[in-house]
């Protein structure tokens, strides 16, 4: 027998526990008697990191290294060696520190050591007890032997630190549903709906009581030792509005409410749940908080701030991965390295848009140690968002000393450093997957229509090839005598030294020709404007070559231009090296200018000198725009090529043109694919482990690799120390997801809890080191985590366990005052959940819940988000300010907002809607009174006030104001209004209007918190 | 969220009957996360400060031509700089030694030495306390400008006024706690992320405030609406929010929105009242230069800052300068002209800041106030050029740059800390940001190490691990 629609691979059994048979869940591989067992291992792990130092080892010299590593080490170890002194080793003791040798052989009590204990001087924060202080005389006077591999001061937990046994490291284990009975021994679930149990009878199908969900068994048992219980089930509206708003982010229909009122059915909430999870405004709603984590942001932020092209893909991929329930295992993987298991394509790229989500500091300076510490800034970015994001825990403090609280060591942070060290932020075009027919079937279309359109252009009048740009030169008579082939290889740099408000689009290609002296073609090839970096550097430049084989004997005309579209920059190219079979040049040009016209400019973005209008050795050009070139080094020129043809054709109002040109916008957006911001695989390079941080001090060279109390055993990647990116990171994913990694499942597990809740189980969500603490329901995130990773890392159904559960449906209001002040005086805080948290809907359910009651939300879905904010630009640096004007463009899900960072003024700001600079795992819920001035008097307030007014009179059967008043509160609140309300609606209404009206209730508490 | 720990305040509050206990603060002084809150609850007797106007010169002004006099600069002109080590500049080079673009002379009773490029900030150094060894750990402005606003050196950290609102606590529920007042021309690149609250929540963020019809955003609901329409609807919404607390009382959240609404009905007075200056004399706004075109904006942002502190504003931001780039440029980023536009800049502020500093003092409000005065960075004592070459500008230099201070608890009058000869390094008493900013939450009544908020992981603060207080620079 299944139990609840059948999602859930468990098997229902009938168990001896409480009064008679009831239904108990139990997992399928674990009877009865191991869970005993499990239970009596269970409980001890939990234990040992509060209270280790109560039990002490046997022998005096385990107790007295024990003490050391509490009290001492933390602050005297090899990596952060307070005072010069290493304590780890009895060699360290020995040798000492600046105040001289800290042990003395034979005399220890006279030594340094105990001097500085017996005066109290230290620790120096605390005093340390009598018990632990005996306890070191003892060891002292026994010899002081230390171990002989010196103290492993992350082997164990202490009453300071989480050493490798800290719980949440630990494997995942099974653990039994506890048996909630009441102090009566009656079995309190049959009571806890305060006799609303079960909730809607009358089905022949027998209806588990509702408070027969594993959860509930874990959470009664907690509030049973309190002696407090569940509150009562919310009733159906409130259950609804909650439902909605928690998997939606939206207010529900007034139907589903009617509906699940009058059904009778006994699956009836399950059902209901089901239907919401099935809607994409599911995934719509959840990558909100998953955005919050990824710090999801579209512009670069720091100094420029330039706007990012092209970063929605990433949004839309998690919208999709929710949406299908992606395991999460692959939701992770994928955001990690989906180039190296799917492949470079446009989804991959897509995902992996994670990693580079955050700020990117595009203004280095030129001294290479700015250079160098902003890149090393740049990795940590990443490490930390990483390890915060999917393993909770802040490996970025050991960025410059081992990690104070956990188990992380400095060299494990520059290993998983080396995993993301080929990483660099930027744009790439990517295809879509294609079947090679289907591309090339695409592609002679798009050949054709674009021979099309360059009919139409010569049709009337515009000489394409003047307008263009073009360079050309004549190569020599090359005689190559060893053989026939000459290989052309341009040093070439797509679109390089630009800022991003020079961004290429994805058409501009630098095109390369080699031609007779008459100008026939021999070779002709468009160059694509690949990875564009902002900040340049001579190592952005690629060797392309360029094949062309000959017999040597005739001069040849060398072209270089671009293709003809439209965008700013199509590429730049360094050199361009002629060399023969064997490698030898036969020929070269580098661009080196001959007279320069017109004083240096500084390129935006760089800083580079750019100079223009020159003319060049052996070229001649043509075209608009005239010839340009950057120094990347003093002397060192490369050629800029330029786009543009089409921006500077006179505009045409010819509809074949037109028609044209969207038809190969179309075929391009199917076959060209995608421009996306995602990362920039290059070569990592060494990894050094810089000591205290500072790139000035490298030390040794490390491979990538995880740490060591994760997962063990798996933390090295086995990978050379010149591994290339994708398997640096295709190891690092599959570390991360490896079925050992037990925080993985923890993390997501405890994550989705906060957020039905309101406050995780372990309240820190994206900390399950020794600094967030332990959980209220240690058993309990157990259960869940374990459930999940064997039922498939299935987000849905985590979710439909939950809501199903009697914890999360009960009432968050209490009605009597008594049973409110017994549960405040055991429980203030609601840790063990006596009554559901009623909750302040966040920013972007505000907003879309004003604009979802007006009817005026959009249903667009994906796709580039809405702006609400006007860019004000000076010289590279961009400005947002919140547009003033209410925008109908904008009326889409706050999701699709186009995410800028430094903008903090509009509603959502108001309401803690984060600045996307740091991954934000719990956003602060705060209460002030500029959310009060944005909500009553901001236009799109107003706005969604006018519109939900008028839409309830256009509802209305009749033009009876208590009638439209009825009508609003409905939209509104999904209720009908009473009494007094009529009244008070009526008398704003007849003297301000019906908007006036709609405006309060979209102010109003019972709007914007959910019972 | 933030309210748990109020949790009692609010209940007994509640149970006692609605309207029976007037409240000091929204919400405010929950500080989950805080260890200790500063200010008004711990201050010892010896704090004298308790609140700061901190004025920030975008793009670095220059110290050699400012408050670091350097006779040995004059002889070294025109000659290279000694060494061969890469200067740590922006552009990683550095041309030929340049004096000082003004004469310096020797100010007031102090004696200490300031350059005509601040005549009138000249005329009240002898309130100043002046560190000239200031140094910056990068020479690239949005990390530098950002570490000197939140301590980090990049973004997404809380603002130094952030911490400062979050540690001292509200004075006035009226007004924002923190203010800023931008420069008319334009921002600090970045925009708003420069007064953001990172993880503090966002009642500690600063506000701008500009002027016109909505001096804050959405303070009025404009035109659409008349004052009784509001004012009715108003009435409504409490009514409403009052009987859906019934059988809610135990949400402290309820509460606090009520109240949240009553407070914003209270900005929409308190507001245009401080921005008014009609109350003030001629006397006191020529004091701060308001009725001269190039003092104008920043002597209004001064004037303004004064009233805003009067009215219970614990900490305001002025900037001089916005963009770090821009043609002209909008601030002391002189690579091209240091003459030109440090004149031009300086000229904008000098008679502002003097005059504030005088208008403080006489009302007797330097004594319990911060002014601050700093840059992200300084100057280079040599050319913006390449090795051996002259030009006009200066470069970055975050080795060695000068800040100071005046106001309560502080030693006046005075200099800390040395640069070398050249007026380029510091080469004694070096003090670093998280240095200067653990001495200014000294001053203002907070250990810097005490002031801690929870964040992923971290017990974050301003000074990071890092910050000494500077004790020879208090009174």
């Amino acid at each position: 027998m299944e139990w609840m629609g059948g999602m859930y691979p468990m098997k229902i059994v009938s168990t001896e526990r409480g009064t008679g048979a009831s239904w108990g869940v139990q997992l399928p591989f674990c009877n009865r008697s191991t869970w005993l067992f499990l239970l009596a291992i269970a409980a001890p792990m939990f234990v040992v990191a509060q209270d280790l130092v109560s039990s002490h080892p046997s022998t005096p010299s385990a107790a007295g290294t024990e003490m050391l590593a509490t009290y001492c080490v933390s602050c005297h170890n090899p990596s952060d060696a307070s005072g010069g002194l290493d304590l780890t080793s009895r060699k360290g003791a020995l040798r000492g520190g600046e105040s001289g040798a800290a042990l003395l052989v034979g005399m220890p009590l006279d030594s340094l050591f105990w001097k500085r204990v017996a005066e109290g001087e230290m620790p120096p924060d605390e005093p340390l007890p009598d018990e632990a202080r005996k306890i070191l005389l003892d060891w002292l006077s026994d010899g002081a032997e230390w171990p002989e591999a010196g103290i492993d001061r992350f082997a164990v937990s202490t009453k300071k630190r989480a050493g490798r046994d800290w719980w949440s490291f630990q494997p995942l284990h099974p653990v039994s549903i506890p048996e909630s009975l009441s102090e009566n021994g009656a079995n309190p679930l049959e009571g806890a709906g305060g006799g609303q149990t079960p909730y809607r009878k009358g089905s022949e199908i027998p209806e588990p009581t509702w408070a027969e969900n594993p959860i509930d068994h874990f959470i009664l048992a907690q509030l049973n030792t309190q002696g407090l219980s569940l509150a009562p089930r919310a009733a159906p509206r409130e259950l609804v509005r909650r439902l909605s708003f928690a998997l939606h982010g939206l207010p529900p229909e007034n139907s589903d409410i009617a509906l699940f009122e009058r059904d009778p059915s006994p699956m009836a909430w399950t059902r209901l749940v089901d239907r919401y999870l099935g809607s994409h405004e599911y995934g719509t709603r959840w990558a909100t908080p998953w955005m919050d984590i990824a710090r999801f942001g579209e512009t670069h932020g720091f100094e420029y701030n330039e706007p990012r092209a092209g970063t929605w893909y990433y949004r839309d991929w998690v919208i999709g991965a929710l949406n299908e329930d992606l395991p999460y295992d692959q939701f992770v993987a994928l955001q990690i390295a989906a180039d190296s298991f799917h492949g470079a394509t446009a989804e991959a790229f897509a995902a992996i848009g994670f990693l580079v989500a955050g700020p990117h500091n595009t203004v280095v300076g030129r001294s290479e140690s700015m250079q160098l510490s902003a890149r090393e800034q740049e990795i940590e970015e990443m490490v930390a968002t990483l390890g915060q994001a999917f393993l909770g825990i802040t490996i970025q403090c050991a960025r410059c000393h081992d990690h104070k609280y956990d188990p992380i060591t400095t060299e494990e942070y520059y290993r998983v450093a080396a995993a993301l060290r080929g990483v660099r932020h930027g744009e790439r075009t990517a295809a879509p997957e294609l079947s090679t027919d289907a591309r090339s079937g695409l592609e002679s279309q798009l050949r054709q229509l674009r021979r099309q359109l360059r009919e139409t252009y010569r049709a009337r009048g515009v000489s394409v090839s003047k307008s263009a740009n073009r360079l050309v030169r004549s190569i020599p008579a090359l005689y190559n005598e060893r053989g026939l082939n000459y290989r052309l290889s341009f040093d070439l740099s797509p679109t390089v030294w630009a800022d991003s408000s020079q961004a290429t689009t994805d058409r501009d290609a630098v095109l390369i020709r080699v031609m007779r002296l008459d100008q026939t073609s021999l070779l002709e090839q468009a160059i694509p404007s690949g990875d564009w970096i902002a900040a340049g550097s001579r190592q952005n430049f690629k060797k392309q070559q360029i094949e062309y084989v000959g017999d040597g004997s005739g001069e040849l005309l060398l072209e270089l231009g671009s293709e003809e579209h439209e965008g700013r920059f199509a590429g730049a190219i360094d050199n361009i090296v002629c060399t023969d079979d064997r490698g030898e040049t036969l020929w070269t040009d580098d661009f080196s200018p001959i007279q320069v016209a017109e004083a240096p400019g500084a390129q935006a973005g760089t800083g580079l000198r750019v100079h223009c209008r020159l003319s060049m050795r052996d070229w001649q050009s043509s075209g608009f725009n005239s010839v340009h070139t950057v120094e990347i080094e003093p002397g060192n020129h490369a050629l800029q090529i330029f786009g543009g043809l089409e921006d500077s054709l006179p505009s045409s109002s010819n509809s074949q043109e037109a028609t044209l040109k969207s038809a190969i916008d179309k075929i391009e957006q199917d076959l060209v694919a995608v421009r996306l911001f995602t990362i920039l695989s290059s070569e990592p390079g060494r990894s050094m482990i810089y000591h205290r941080g500072d790139v000035r001090s490298p030390g040794n060279e490390v491979s990538s690799g995880g740490i060591a109390a994760i997962a063990p055993g798996r933390a090295d990647f086995l990978l050379p120390l010149e591994a290339t990116d994708l398997q640096r990171r295709e190891a690092l994913a599959r570390w991360i997801t490896v079925d050992a990694n037990a925080l993985l499942c923890r993390v997501i597990v405890n994550r989705v809890w906060h957020h039905h809740f309101g406050s995780g189980l372990v309240e820190k969500t994206s900390d399950l080191g020794f600094s967030g603490g332990v959980p209220s329901h240690p058993e309990l995130l157990e259960w869940l985590a374990h459930w999940f990773s064997s039922n498939g890392y299935s987000l849905k159904k985590l979710h439909r366990l939950i809501l199903t559960s009697a914890t999360w449906q009960q009432s968050s209001r209490i009605s009597d005052p008594i049973m409110v002040r017994a549960a405040m005086t055991r429980d203030r805080t609601n840790r063990f959940l006596w009554r559901q948290n009623s909750r302040r809907l966040d920013a972007e359910s505000i907003r879309d819940a004003m604009l979802f009651v007006a009817g005026a939300l959009r249903s667009e879905r994906g796709g580039p988000g809405y702006r609400d904010v006007s860019i004000d630009q000076i010289g590279a640096a961009h400005y947002y300010e919140p547009n003033e004007q209410v925008d109908e463009a904008c009326f889409r899900r706050s999701i699709y907002r186009w995410h800028v960072r430094g903008e903090r003024e509009s509603i959502l700001e108001a309401f803690d809607c984060p600045d996307p600079s740091a991954t934000t795992p719990v956003r602060n819920m705060t209460t002030t009174p500029l959310q009060a001035l944005s909500l009553w008097n901001s236009r799109f307030s107003l706005e969604m006030s006018r519109r939900v007014a008028l839409r309830a009179r256009s509802l209305s059967d009749s033009s009876h104001v208590d009638d439209h008043l009825r009508r609003l509160w409905y939209l509104v609140l999904q209720r009908a209004p009473d009494a007094e309300e009529i009244a008070l609606g009526r008398d704003l209404a007849s003297f301000h209007g019906l908007e006036s009206v709609a405006r309060v209730l979209l102010n109003s508490s019972e709007f914007l918190v959910v019972d | 969220m933030r309210t748990h720990e109020n949790r009692r305040g609010w209940f007994d509050f509640l149970v006692s009957g609605l309207g029976t206990a007037a409240f000091a603060t929204l919400a405010s002084q929950d500080g989950k996360g805080r260890i200790m809150a500063g200010g008004r609850e711990t201050a010892s007797p010896t704090v004298r400060a308790k609140r700061a106007i901190h004025i920030c010169l975008i793009g670095g002004y220059s110290q050699v031509d400012s408050f670091d006099y350097k006779p040995a600069l004059e002889k070294y002109h025109g000659k290279s700089i000694p060494g061969d080590a890469m200067p740590e500049t922006f552009f990683g080079s550095g041309g030929l030694l340049c004096k000082s673009y003004w004469p310096f002379h020797q100010r007031g009773a102090s004696g200490l030495w300031v350059s005509d490029l601040f005549p009138n900030l000249a005329n009240v150094v002898d309130y100043m306390t002046i560190i000239r060894s200031m140094v910056a750990d990068s020479a690239n402005h949005t990390p530098a400008f950002l570490q000197q606003q939140s301590g980090f050196l990049t973004n997404g950290f809380p603002s130094l006024g952030s911490w400062l609102s979050f540690g001292l606590g509200k004075i006035t529920d009226t007004l924002p706690t923190f203010v800023v007042l931008p420069d008319r021309r334009s921002l600090p690149n970045g925009g708003a992320s420069n007064w953001g609250s990172g993880f503090l929540p966002a009642e500690h963020q600063g506000v701008m405030l500009g002027g016109g019809s909505q001096p804050i955003r959405n303070l009025f609901a404009g035109s659409d609406i008349d004052a009784r329409a509001d004012r009715d609807s108003f009435q409504m919404l409490e009514a409403l929010n009052h009987r859906h607390l019934e059988g809610r009382e135990a949400n402290d959240l309820l509460v606090a929105r009520l109240r949240s609404y009553q407070l914003a009905a209270q900005m929409q007075v308190s507001i245009p009242e401080v921005l008014d200056f009609a109350d003030e004399t001629a006397a006191t706004l020529q004091l701060y230069g308001t009725q001269h075109e190039a003092t104008a904006d920043c002597g209004r942002r001064c004037l303004l800052a004064r009233r805003l502190l009067e009215r219970g504003v614990r900490f305001v931001q002025i900037f001089s300068g916005g963009c770090f780039g821009g043609e002209p440029r909008h601030g002391w980023d002189s690579h091209e002209d240091c003459q030109r536009d440090h004149a031009r800049e300086a000229e904008r502020i000098d008679r502002p800041v003097a005059g504030l500093i005088q208008d403080l003092h006489q009302r007797g409000m330097l004594e319990d106030t911060l002014v601050v005065f700093t840059t992200e960075f300084g100057r280079t004592p040599f050319a913006n050029a390449p090795p051996g070459q002259v030009n006009l500008g200066r470069d970055h230099n975050p080795e060695g740059f000068t800040v100071w201070m005046a106001g309560g608890g502080l030693r006046r009058g005075f200099a800390f800390g040395e640069t070398d000869e050249l007026g380029w390094k510091a080469m004694s008493d070096k003090v670093s940001w998280p240095d200067f900013h653990a001495t200014l939450l000294h001053l203002l009544g907070i250990d810097h190490e005490q002031l801690t908020f929870y964040h992923n992981g971290i017990q974050r603060r301003l000074t990071n691990v890092h910050g000494q207080v500077l004790h020879q620079l208090l009174a």
